[in-house]
């Protein structure tokens, strides 16, 4: 892929990932993650996966997106809500340090492992034909069972977030 | 800038989890810890729609399609909870909402 294409969004999805978690606004954040999800869906597309570049934009960008700013507004936190949730400077000092000690020995470990050229790949990799021919033969079931969890979790967010009497 | 290879996405990945991590350990707002969540499984995604060029399979990228469902799910049933704890207790700061630890 583009060089070039790939440092930019990588480069906008990790500066506004440290908005997500920097931001004392609750708002500020999701506009971070909106920014976020949409470069990472743009690296989807980069990697042949324009199936998932789609859905990504529709159900994360749009749905989880919006469904996260509906409550940030239903909740309608106060100025001193927000300063409760401020960052501590301690805390969040320690878990900086420990997340960086954790990605250092991540990367240390995979720095090293030569995994070889990418795999030649048909034209159509990844398009929604490629994606329908595996995901109604090899993982029907999962499928269903997908199925099942998106029906049981919305009658769950129902319930739970209807007013008890 | 040399050519991208699926290292390059190896190491974005793990920034993006590491700087999830950071969120959902680090601060105190319920919001913002599930924001960091969705963070974290977006670099998991990443991460294997990467490994799914690589070696030129489509399972890779099955598994993103289902937990982008599964987060879906998730974001949807951890509001639903968020806006019943508001209800309860007039907040969302997780340092009050300690009921099971103490």
């Amino acid at each position: 892929m583009n060089p070039i294409l790939f440092w930019i969004l990588a480069g906008i999805s990790v500066i506004s990932a440290l908005f997500v978690v920097g931001k004392r606004s609750p708002l500020g954040s999701a506009l971070g993650l909106a920014i976020c999800l949409s470069s990472l869906a743009g690296l989807f597309a980069a990697l042949s996966a324009p199936f998932l570049f789609i859905i990504q934009i529709l159900v994360y960008a749009g749905a989880v997106i919006v469904l996260i700013v509906f409550v940030i507004m239903l909740l309608n936190l106060g100025r001193d809500d927000l300063r409760e949730q401020a960052i501590q400077k301690g805390k969040f000092g320690v878990s900086a340090l420990l997340c960086v000690v954790a990605a250092l020995l991540v990367l240390r470990l995979t720095a090293g492992a030569s995994i070889g050229r990418a795999a030649e790949i048909p034209a159509d990799f990844g398009t929604i034909e490629r994606i329908a021919d595996v995901l109604v033969t090899r993982y029907v079931l999962p499928l269903e069972i997908i199925a099942v969890i998106l029906l049981v979790g919305i009658l769950g967010a129902v319930v739970m977030a209807k007013r008890g009497e | 800038m040399g050519e991208i290879t699926t290292n390059h996405f190896v190491i974005l990945a793990t920034v993006l989890f590491a700087i999830g991590t950071l969120g959902v350990l680090g601060r105190r707002g319920a919001i913002t810890v599930l924001m960091s969540i969705e963070l974290m499984l977006n670099a998991v995604n990443l991460l294997l729609i990467a490994g799914s060029r690589q070696w030129g399979n489509l399972d890779g990228q099955m598994l993103a399609f289902f937990v982008i469902a599964i987060a879906a799910v998730e974001a949807a049933v951890g509001l639903a909870i968020l806006v019943a704890i508001f209800r309860a207790k007039e907040s969302v700061n997780l340092d009050e909402l300690s009921a099971l630890y103490e």
